[in-house]
């Protein structure tokens, strides 16, 4: 019994260090005086009161916007960027792949510099804002999309297009009645996975946000500059409780879980 | 149902000739066995047959109509596969109706021929069941409906009893053997286990590197072998050179005995081995003259037992001597 409690220990110690900063904020938002105090003194709803107005509201509705999009514009690109590079051997594979999947080796501050600039130069500097947040929110959300899509077309059964060919099923049917079907999962887990990305990120909006035009994320950290008060604790819950409820909602329907930990078997 | 002729088929990959030039007529009903080991083109040629892929150079025609242009879901022909590529995410009668939606019969329809075609296999009561819910035989059944369902002019079965334990292979065997003849399709099955092929086909087709070294019936095919590979590959042979010719012996055509036998082929030699196969004695010899030879005695209770070192005679009949035909030009 011995290891058991020590692992015990260990997971228990693991949890309170990615739980407690979340449990802290969640309560220091209740606070009565306006001093970021744990444990809250008094209770009050003040804050959450605040961080329901326009002025926070706003960037929450932008960022949902802009996630909603760029997970969908990133899922459809995906879609045959994955099955090309899952399923094909052409000349500038190797290039497309690293392309594909760059962003998701490069700090996204890079990749947010690096718009920032092409769009300057290109005499587009009307669209920094959400046009140039859309770009580059697809361009790190694509490897995402593309990855669990590519892993689901791998763990399709060897054959199953023949099998439906040999059925009468033209490619276009095949495609439709036998393979989105099967990596369905895979689809869904791309465009979740590319939805919180978007949502999370404050790298690369930095660079391309423009007044009445920023993320949540960017909004908060422009705050923070000037100290830190209670509203900020219940915007934070806010926005944490956003892809939360969307992965737990898409994980009880279609079973993220394969995802992130491993696929299941398929016979 | 209908006849399958191959002409002259090709398929290369580059350099790599998987298939090299195949001249094959299965007849109306016919079953036709692709026999040989690993990579001599036997899933190749049924690959080209379905469509899977283009044939480099020939012809594929069915019933008269050349077929080999065509793409695979126009072609009207089952395939059972190997895996059996069953639809993971449809029941088992999902799965059978899947080839008779594609031609957009009507519902009734559909559902009266996938009742039929799970009766036929065995699996009424099952339909409802995924894949994952069933076992092994039954998902094979379920792929022999699937394809069986459509009414194919011609079915391909691609090594399906591979997956299968021993007992139930054996069941299968003459399950769709006989549900074959029942049906009177016209069958190109794929195998390398020559016991299949013998117990199943009409006719069976050996190949190797590419090539069909000999078409006839199992005991053609055991009793006649056109080529020193097929006799080797089927079963087991001695073989003696006999000045130019090469003669051949099946193992339980062969004789063991302590005196010289009157006539025939005879050979003296020492028991090497014997090995315990149950139903059968094994001896392994070395002759005189260094040959090695095998005999299979059976097991029968009246069979004289010679022990390890014995000299004995090996000999067979006039009749259980085969002459393996000169290489043909």
């Amino acid at each position: 019994m011995k290891p058991w409690s020590a692992l015990r220990a260990v997971v228990i110690a693991i949890y309170v260090f990615m739980l407690g900063p979340i449990v802290i904020t969640a309560a220091v938002s209740f606070n009565q005086s306006n001093r970021s105090q744990f444990p809250p003194r008094g209770f009050s709803l003040q804050w959450w009161h605040r961080a329901f107005s326009a002025e926070w509201l706003d960037p929450l509705v932008f960022s949902l916007k802009l996630a909603l999009l760029a997970a969908l514009i990133s899922t459809l690109l995906a879609l045959p960027l994955a099955f090309a590079l899952a399923r094909h051997r052409f000349p500038g594979r190797a290039a497309l792949t690293a392309l594909t999947l760059g962003p998701l080796m490069l700090p996204a501050l890079v990749t947010g510099v690096g718009l920032l600039q092409l769009f300057q130069y290109a005499g587009a500097r009307e669209y920094i804002g959400f046009t140039a947040l859309l770009v580059g929110h697809v361009v790190i959300c694509l490897p995402f999309a593309v990855r669990t899509i590519a892993i689901s077309l791998h763990t399709l059964p060897p054959n199953i297009e023949l099998a439906a060919a040999s059925l009468g099923a033209s490619r276009a049917a095949a495609l439709w009645h036998v393979v989105l079907p099967l990596i369905k999962t895979g689809i869904v887990a791309g465009a979740v996975f590319a939805f919180v990305h978007s949502f999370t990120d404050v790298n690369l909006s930095l660079f391309l946000v423009r007044p009445g035009e920023q993320p949540i994320t960017v909004k908060i950290l422009g705050f923070l500059e000037y100290g830190f008060a209670p509203t900020l604790a219940a915007v934070s819950v806010i926005t944490l409780l956003v892809p939360l409820a969307l992965v737990a909602s898409v994980e009880r329907v279609s079973g993220l879980g394969d995802f992130i930990y491993a696929a299941r078997e398929r016979g | 149902m209908a006849e399958l002729r191959l002409a002259a088929l090709e398929k290369r990959y580059g350099a790599t000739v998987a298939v090299a030039g195949i001249d094959l007529a299965v007849r109306e009903g016919e079953f036709m066995t692709l026999l040989g080991p690993s990579g001599c083109g036997k899933t190749t040629t049924l690959g080209l047959i379905a469509g899977f892929f283009a044939p480099s150079a020939g012809s594929i025609q069915i019933g008269g109509r050349p077929v080999a242009e065509l793409p695979p879901f126009r072609r009207d022909i089952g395939v059972v596969f190997q895996d059996y590529a069953l639809f993971p995410h449809l029941t088992a009668a999902e799965n059978v109706a899947f080839g008779l939606r594609m031609r957009k019969l009507s519902a009734a329809e559909i559902s009266t021929r996938v009742r039929e075609a799970l009766d036929l296999v065995q699996l009424a009561g099952l339909g409802e069941r995924r894949p994952l819910e069933l076992s092994g035989g039954q998902r094979q059944r379920v792929a022999l409906a699937r394809a069986l369902v459509i009414r194919p002019t011609v079915l391909l079965l691609d090594e399906p009893l591979s997956n299968l334990d021993l007992k139930l292979r054996e069941e299968m065997r003459v399950e769709i053997a006989t549900l074959q003849r029942r049906l009177g399709i016209t069958t190109v099955f794929v195998t390398h286990d020559q016991g299949e092929a013998l117990v199943m086909s009409d006719r069976i087709a050996v190949m190797n590197a590419g090539r069909i070294e000999q078409v006839g019936t199992p005991s053609d095919i055991y009793e006649r072998p056109a080529t020193r590979f097929v006799a080797e590959f089927i079963g087991r042979m001695n073989f003696f050179a006999d000045g130019t010719r090469t003669l051949a012996i099946r193992p339980e055509r062969a004789r063991l005995s302590l005196q010289a036998p009157g006539e025939g082929f005879a050979r003296r030699g020492t028991v090497k081995q014997v090995l315990y196969l149950g139903g059968a004695l094994e001896y392994r010899l070395e002759l005189e003259g260094g040959e090695r030879a095998i005999v299979e005695v059976p097991n029968d209770g009246d069979a004289v037992h010679y022990a390890e070192g014995a000299i004995v005679w090996f000999s067979a009949a006039r009749e259980s001597c085969y002459e393996i035909p000169a290489r043909r030009p």
